[in-house]
Formats: C-alpha cells, sequence, structure tokens
C-alpha cells in the first residue's frame, strides 16, 4: 500500500486492489485509482507503474456483496503505514471510530444484517486486512420456530419410542 | 441409545436450520497467495478472483463480487 495519493492526474477509473506493499508481507483490500486498466499489475506508487496508491483515499470507497444476508462480527484495518488504524471511516451511510483497527465491539451488532457493506473514506487512509461475519439469517430474523419444530419432532420421536418399548 | 440418537439428530437439524455458521475473510492471506503465484505483482479483484474463487467461499459464505463505486472500470 503506498503512503501518500498523487494529486497530479485527474479523477481516473477505480479499481480495487490486492497488494502486499513491497513484499513486506502487510496486504489487504483496497482501491486503485487507475489509468492503467489494460497493464494493470502494479498499482502502488513506490514501484508501481501506477502514479495512485492502493489504499481507500479521499472520495474512495469499496463495497462487498454476499451471497447472503450476513453481520459483520469482526473488521481489522490498517493504515497507510501499514499499522492498525486509528481514525474514522463510513460504513453504509454511518462514520464510525476505528482504534487499534477494529470497531469497539458493541458497534457491531449496529451494522446491522445486509448482503452487501460498503466502506468508505473519511479522515484517514485505510486498507481492509480482514473481516469475519456470521450468517444473517437468509430466511429472516427468526428462524427460532423452525428450530423449535424440529426439536418437538425430536422429543416426539424419543416419546414414541418409549411408548414402542413400554408395549414390549 | 436410540434416545441419544434421536436427540442429537434434532439438536443437528436445529443448528442447521438456525444457520449458525460464521466465515472469516482474510485479504492478506488472499494478497500474499495472488502474489507469491504471479511474481509478486499486485492483483485486481477481478484478477484475484478469477485465479482464487474459491478463498472467497469460506464458511457457508461467499463473497460474490466487490465493487469500488459508480466509476470504476475493471469489473
Amino acid at each position: 500500500m503506498a503512503a501518500l495519493k498523487s494529486q497530479i492526474s485527474p479523477p481516473e477509473p477505480t479499481t480495487l486492489f490486492f497488494d502486499g506493499y513491497d513484499n513486506s508481507g502487510k496486504a489487504g483490500l483496497g482501491v486503485c485509482s487507475s489509468g492503467f486498466i489494460g497493464t494493470l499489475s502494479q498499482c502502488s506508487s513506490n514501484g508501481g507503474n501506477n502514479t495512485s496508491d492502493d489504499n481507500v483515499t479521499s472520495g474512495e470507497m469499496f463495497s462487498i456483496l454476499f451471497d447472503k444476508v450476513v453481520s459483520i462480527t469482526d473488521l481489522y484495518f490498517r493504515n497507510a503505514t501499514h499499522k492498525a488504524l486509528n481514525g474514522s471511516l463510513k460504513i453504509g451511510d454511518k462514520t464510525y471510530t476505528v482504534t487499534n483497527g477494529g470497531l469497539a465491539a458493541e458497534v457491531y451488532a449496529l451494522l446491522g444484517k445486509k448482503s452487501t457493506f460498503s466502506f468508505a473514506y473519511t479522515d484517514s487512509q485505510f486498507y481492509l486486512s480482514t473481516m469475519s461475519v456470521g450468517d444473517g439469517g437468509e430466511l429472516g430474523d427468526v428462524p427460532l420456530p423452525a428450530s423449535a419444530l424440529l426439536l418437538i419432532a425430536g422429543v416426539g420421536g424419543l416419546g414414541a419410542m418409549r411408548r414402542r418399548k413400554t408395549k414390549s | 441409545m436410540k434416545y441419544f440418537l434421536s436427540a442429537a439428530m434434532a439438536a443437528a437439524m436445529s443448528l442447521a436450520v438456525s444457520g449458525a455458521s460464521a466465515a472469516t475473510f482474510d485479504f492478506q492471506f488472499i494478497a500474499d497467495t495472488y502474489k507469491d503465484a504471479n511474481n509478486k505483482q499486485e492483483g485486481s479483484f477481478a484478477q484475484v478472483y478469477d485465479s482464487y474463487e474459491a478463498l472467497f467461499d469460506n464458511g457457508g459464505v461467499k463473497i460474490t463480487d466487490i465493487t469500488a463505486g459508480a466509476d470504476h472500470a475493471f469489473f
């Protein structure tokens, strides 16, 4: 991930980038504002063929689409120098504070259950290193009745077997 | 034994229906995997997804796309 975004070029199409900066071992999901679509293979300004960077910077965002409704249970962001992010960013239409790379534990529940989550710059360059999600329950928020029915069926089976055993 | 099996089956099916799956997506691992196989070259989402779609399918949850705004041109 490059440290700074060049300001010399006009706005260009953006591209999501996975980068391990200078083979340092730190990598993640960011955004590359790129004019080199045809030969795109490096995005970082340091050693790349592009004057852009691959962090999420001013005006940039990305959205992750899942095949089902999920809830986010953990996130880890790094800053432009690959350290744990301390700053803020937008998730959906709300701004959240990030401390030591993640959100406060109680905040994850506020993000809701969705099949698409978007992340946008507010005041700190960042990239996403890891993300954990839980199944949000595609059938809705009330899977309990179905579970309860199965449980009742199981208990019923127990009763039936006991009855059969008693008869014999 | 039969009782135990019946109860265990009900519990397992109950878990399955309530959808208790979870997944962690390690984007650093995905990036490193791609770079290791491609001369340390960086990769766009489209390039990485083409090669390693399975890494985006984890614990019963799959990432089907990642976009970077209305003006992106690479997806």
